[in-house]
């Protein structure tokens, strides 16, 4: 892998920590591709291989629709959310698509309550190149944390 | 709720006294679980059902309408996040007492969902059961 390479694959990486922390769900969803994946899993069905999903969205439209929903029809108590990343270790590149991932921390802060750690995991991406630069294909956020604190309204 | 392309009621809830919600919405199979865990806190359990006979196009209906419901479902994310602004205005005031009034203070069958009556219902049956005669 090129130096540019892992450079851009970095920026996408600090681009979405920064894009959810600013709550601005229209980027969001450009991260993307038309045909995407985002899957929010508990570690145990990821490791067992059960097929459940916090959530599981197969299309820029669903995440479009999440988009909304946080906006128009999730009732919910705002927060800040905070992302903490590590550096994406690169798995492997096959063709145009770089299979890699990263270790998270979310903390999540309410009004006038102290921060707290929200969800803990792991991403594991497929990232791939477009005319406008890198992607995500897919992103799986593979999540330690399966007591949720009551609710998870914002992409993690 | 009857819908016609459905044949039949799309949502069904079953209430087992005192923790256990049965949940089918349209292909959606689940329960909902109450796990008391110490004062003032329960864990909610979320069991999600497929069957045997399923076939793959099944399984994945189920599984897209999983999305509806859980922790972070467009539909129940929601509910989770009313209850605690609930409890938090219960808690507000610790020298006060709660009233759920909506529909008035009475418990029984209504035609429509605007109203408190199974709450109600639920305590009044919840001392029935719990307290000393």
């Amino acid at each position: 892998m090129k130096f540019e390479d892992h450079f851009a694959l970095s920026q996408l990486y600090a681009s979405y920590a920064s894009i959810v922390d600013a709550a601005d769900w229209d980027a969001w969803c450009e991260l993307f591709t038309e045909e995407c994946s985002y899957r929010l899993v508990p570690r145990e069905n990821f490791e067992r291989g059960l097929p459940l999903a916090t959530l599981s969205f197969e299309s820029k439209g669903m995440l479009k629709d999440r988009a909304h929903a946080i906006r128009e029809t999730l009732f919910h108590d705002p927060y800040y959310q905070r992302h903490i990343v590590g550096a994406p270790r690169v798995l492997r590149v096959e063709g145009e698509t770089i299979h890699c991932e990263a270790n998270y921390a979310v903390f999540r802060t309410k009004l006038s309550e102290l921060t707290t750690v929200f969800n803990v995991g792991r991403y594991l991406d497929a990232v791939v190149r477009t005319p406008g630069g890198l992607k995500f294909a897919s992103r799986q956020c593979i999540y330690d944390s399966e007591l949720i604190p009551n609710s998870i309204i914002y992409p993690i | 709720v009857p819908e016609p392309w459905w044949g039949g009621p799309t949502a069904v809830m079953t209430t087992l006294f005192p923790s256990v919600v049965l949940q089918q919405q349209v292909n959606s199979v689940s329960t909902r679980h109450i796990q008391p865990d110490g004062f003032g806190a329960f864990n909610f359990e979320w069991t999600h059902f497929g069957f045997e006979d399923d076939d793959a196009a099944m399984t994945q209906r189920r599984l897209r309408q999983a999305n509806l419901f859980g922790p972070a479902g467009f539909v129940s994310a929601d509910d989770g996040e009313v209850i605690e602004h609930s409890q938090s205005a219960f808690e507000s005031k610790p020298f006060h007492r709660a009233l759920a009034e909506l529909g008035g203070r009475e418990v029984g069958d209504t035609d429509h969902m605007v109203t408190e009556t199974l709450i109600r219902g639920m305590y009044r049956y919840w001392r029935e059961v719990m307290e000393a005669p």
